[in-house]
């Protein structure tokens, strides 16, 4: 009992420390105009709403309990949505199965339809939500401190540490993304947190280049010699003085980054290299559906909504980063 | 002893068309409770001589060479970095040219003056907070603007904050980089008086950098002139207005417009500074001297030559030159005169 009440306390905590942090940046200069800006854009509030939608289903999957002692824990969506077990295939709002020479009647009504071992695809596709925040949430949460700290070392100290981080991430780069992305998972194994740490380790380099040249650009800044005429030291310079500056394009880079670690979930596991199959995710569902197409009469409605809730949120997460983008940067509207 | 003497300081700079010398043999004195106005035009190697002596030179490029930086007897020049940090913005402030730019844009006014002292444990929470709002109130500067980002401030506005965070720390040597050009007049004569008013309570240097000759008859007492890289005049404040000797120091004067000389047109001095890459071998104003004749290309003048009064890096003092006369004709330094008479136009 205990352990599920920590358990849900983890996405409790999440969401708090969210809302805080805009909060508490909203009053910053920088980002009170980028709000203001936002709030006239029509499309970034849309995708803005969107990508809540579905931190919202993410979120009501994270919440899980136990009725009694032997029970398993079962989330707010599994509770909701579970439905009824169906024997096989069924068509979206069908009452009897598909496919079968003897079509049976079916327990329940799905919206979506079942898939072949007769789980609701709805109910799938909302299980997806969770994999795919947490794809991109943690392996960002990797990625991003990885890249930031290596970023900001090289621009800041130029010379030989400049030199070695460079060789690095450029080492790594030259690799193709997906052979290493494999390489790592087959010595790491199968598992949502093994994912996370791979992705994590083949995407931190765009941001960290990123860091780098926007280092190199504010280190010859009159503010930063100031800092240094004050007896600041380098470490807090870095810490304090350059990294708050470095914020705008992380928040830009990351935004964006997020729905190709979605894809790229995605694509792994159809690849059978993602999640394990337990685990609900988009990637999967496409994976299971795939032979299912060449079959006649064609069972697409699983396909069809993995495939819309996937696009659905990658397009909300760009649209809403060129969104940000702008209300930051003025400058790159044109 | 001086609270800063600057011995011969050379600064390099690498660049891709060769070797660049901004601060080629430097020498001055800033002795406790006084100021010394560091004057020349652009590129003269004023403000690389100002970074020079915190250590601030912009590396990789750039590198100091030789001489020697005494501050309360210890050479600088011979401190590692992390022996130069407690002593930049506490002994020795800083104060830049560019209010808009010197202030980090995403922290608060009260956060970067609160920084100041926490870095050197000079003060911390509470009583820092206190000293930040009792130096504010010292520019004048109200307190609210603590909380305020420096973009919602003006630019005298963040000058005064720069100096409140300069002298935060009670420095015993301020090193003030032309810190009225960016701002306007009326600005100017408050940020310098207030200045002069801080140096009195306090009885630190000030070392002040500028190319207003205005400013420095307003706050000097001492002025070394600068052309360069090199110190072509050092002398008191009234000597150097009274009895101006370098042909460049009086070409700076003659430029002033002055009351006296309404009317007529405003000379200006022709052609520009010289290459720090490579400086003239002899005297490095010989191209736009009025008064050069044949040894001044290819010999360097003595710093403090027989005829000269105070130092005078010119060969018109020296009696060992072939000179076609003793000292600069007197039309010039008439002129010179003029303009103090008529008091400069600021």
């Amino acid at each position: 009992m205990l352990y599920d009440w920590l358990f849900n306390l983890i996405p409790v905590a999440i969401v708090i420390a969210l809302v805080l942090t805009v909060r508490r940046a909203a009053r910053k200069p920088l980002w009170a105009e980028a709000i203001r800006r936002l709030k006239t854009n029509r499309a970034a509030l849309v995708a803005l709403a969107v990508i809540a939608i579905y931190g919202g289903i993410a979120f009501c999957d994270s919440i899980a309990w136990r009725d009694d002692h032997n029970a398993p824990s079962l989330s707010l969506i599994q509770r909701t949505f579970g439905g009824t077990q169906e024997p096989t295939y069924s068509a979206p709002m069908a009452t009897e199965t598909f496919g079968e020479p003897r079509p049976r009647p079916l327990a329940g009504k799905h919206w979506l339809g079942t898939d072949g071992t007769g789980q609701d695809v709805l109910f799938l596709t909302l299980r997806g939500c969770r994999t795919a925040m947490i794809i991109g949430g943690f392996t960002l949460l990797i990625a991003t401190p990885l890249a930031l700290i290596f970023g900001i070392l090289a621009g800041y100290h130029g010379k030989r540490v400049d030199d070695a981080i460079q060789y690095t991430y450029t080492v790594l780069d030259s690799i193709p993304n997906i052979l290493l992305l494999i390489a790592l998972l087959m010595v790491l194994g199968r598992g949502l947190p093994q994912l996370c740490i791979a992705l994590g380790i083949t995407s931190w380099v765009s941001l960290c280049r990123l860091a780098r040249g926007e280092t190199l650009k504010h280190r010859e800044r009159e503010y930063v010699r100031a800092a240094r005429a004050l007896g600041i030291s380098h470490t807090r310079i870095m810490a304090r003085h350059i990294f708050p500056n470095l914020l705008p394009v992380v928040v830009i880079s990351t935004t964006l980054n997020f729905s190709s670690l979605v894809l790229a979930e995605s694509i792994l596991s159809y690849l059978q290299l993602g999640v394990p199959p337990g685990i609900g995710s988009w990637g999967n569902m496409i994976d299971a559906s795939r032979l299912e197409l060449a079959r006649q009469p064609i069972i697409w409605w699983n396909l069809t909504a993995a495939s819309i809730a996937l696009f659905v949120l990658v397009l909300a997460f760009n649209v809403f980063g060129d969104a940000l983008r702008d209300a930051i940067d003025p400058r790159l509207r044109s | 002893m001086p609270l800063l003497e600057v011995k011969d300081l050379r600064t390099v700079i690498r660049t891709r068309s060769g070797l660049s010398r901004p601060v080629d043999g430097v020498s001055f004195c800033v002795e406790a409770g006084q100021t010394l106005a560091l004057v020349g035009e652009s590129g003269c190697g004023k403000s690389m001589t100002a970074l020079s002596l915190l250590q601030l030179v912009p590396e990789p490029a750039g590198r100091i060479e030789g001489g020697h930086v005494f501050f309360e007897g210890r050479d600088l020049l011979e401190f590692s970095w992390e022996e130069m940090r407690p002593l930049r913005g506490r002994d020795i402030a800083m104060i830049f040219q560019e209010p808009m730019t010197s202030l980090n844009p995403v922290l608060t006014v009260g956060q970067q003056i609160i920084e100041a002292m926490e870095v050197h444990g000079t003060a911390r929470g509470a009583d820092a907070r206190r000293r930040a709002v009792e130096s504010l109130q010292r520019v004048e500067v109200r307190e609210n603007a603590l909380r305020q980002y420096p973009h919602e401030l003006s630019g005298g506005m963040r000058q005064r904050v720069m100096i409140a965070m300069a002298l935060v720390n009670k420095p015993k040597l301020l090193i003030a980089d032309e810190p009225t050009t960016a701002l306007d007049v009326t600005v100017q004569a408050q940020i310098l008086t207030l200045i002069r008013e801080l140096q009195r309570e306090e009885g630190m240097g000030v070392l002040l950098i500028t190319h207003d000759l205005g400013t420095v008859a307003e706050v000097a007492d001492h002025v070394a002139v600068m052309y360069a890289g090199q110190i072509v005049e050092n002398a008191s404040v009234q000597e150097l207005f009274a009895r101006p000797l370098h042909p460049y120091t009086q070409g700076l004067f003659a430029s002033i417009p002055a009351r006296a000389r309404r009317g007529y047109d405003l000379s200006t001095l022709e052609g520009r500074v010289p290459d720090p890459i490579d400086w003239p071998v002899g005297c490095r104003f010989e191209p736009r001297c009025r008064y050069r004749w044949g040894t001044c290309a290819h010999r360097a003048p003595k710093f403090q030559p027989a005829d000269a009064p105070h130092p005078a890096r010119c060969h018109l003092y020296d009696p060992e030159t072939d000179r076609p006369m003793q000292g600069t004709p007197r039309t010039e330094q008439e002129q010179a005169r003029e303009i103090i008479k008529g008091g400069i136009a600021s």
